[in-house]
């Protein structure tokens, strides 16, 4: 099943980048909040972030979400 | 106006549901990536402002407005940098870091951009940078700039006022006063 895209292209890019490292990306479009991506460690000690919909600068948005995969410890223990 | 850098840490209230972050949204904090690593909550700030206290205290402001029930507790600095940004702070001249970074002079293997990467002025996480020059090439730099670190120890020290005043009874909390 595919995913649905993210509307901005360095936003994607980012969220295929977190995909790509065993992150799960789920859009929920609930409002400004396009949807979150998750790590691979599901427990408490698990990462999460949050993807707007319209971020005010995408690239910027779209750094800070390769940065979360970056420094997470969990890429690599998949389920 | 200058784009800063910063990330704050916020209690007290779960910011990752649809309807908190409507009103973070709202609020002005589409500039901010909101998310939560072993349970400690992020907001990882890119803000234009006037100084860096106007930003931090802003964004401060701007959290626990939007989520009565959430506390901004700790600013965690973490900057961008451009290559005139890692010339002054290295002391080397704007040739000198752009012959580094592309490795036609030095060891190599400089950290890659984090951010736009395909354009001309590109970004790097400072932390990043820094261990690069005290590995390959032995310098000692400080965390974060002068004057930047100073406001970021002092919005620390206050918030941290802040936190331990609430569970001061009122006569402890009038004695601190006197300060």
């Amino acid at each position: 099943m595919t995913r649905r895209r993210h509307p901005k292209k360095e936003v994607e890019a980012a969220l295929r980048y977190a995909e790509d490292r065993g992150w799960t990306v789920v859009p929920t479009a609930g409002g400004h909040r396009w949807g979150y991506m998750r790590c691979p460690q599901r427990t408490r000690q698990g990462h999460q972030e949050s993807v707007w919909s319209t971020p005010r600068n995408s690239d910027l948005h779209a750094a800070r979400l390769r940065r979360a995969v970056d420094r997470c410890q969990h890429v690599g223990d998949l389920p | 106006m200058t784009l800063y850098h910063f990330t704050l840490i916020v209690e007290g209230a779960d910011l990752q549901t649809d309807a908190r972050l409507d009103s973070l949204w709202e609020a002005g904090c589409d500039d901010a990536t909101f998310g939560v690593a072993a349970g400690v909550q992020h907001a990882a700030f890119d803000r234009e402002a006037d100084s860096y206290a106007d930003a931090v205290v802003a964004a401060i402001r701007q959290i626990e407005q939007a989520v009565p029930e959430a506390r901004v507790t700790r600013l965690e600095t973490d900057e961008l940098v451009t290559v005139a940004d890692i010339a002054r702070r290295t002391g080397r001249t704007h040739e000198s870091v752009r012959l580094l970074v592309s490795g036609g002079r030095g060891p190599g293997n400089f950290p890659p951009p984090a951010a736009r990467a395909e354009q001309r002025n590109q970004l790097w996480w400072w932390p990043d940078v820094m261990q690069w020059f005290t590995r390959e090439l032995g310098l000692e730099l400080p965390a974060t700039a002068g004057q930047q670190a100073e406001i970021a120890a002092a919005i620390n020290a206050k918030l941290a006022l802040r936190g331990l005043r609430e569970r001061l009874d009122e006569h402890d909390a009038s004695v601190l006063e006197q300060l």
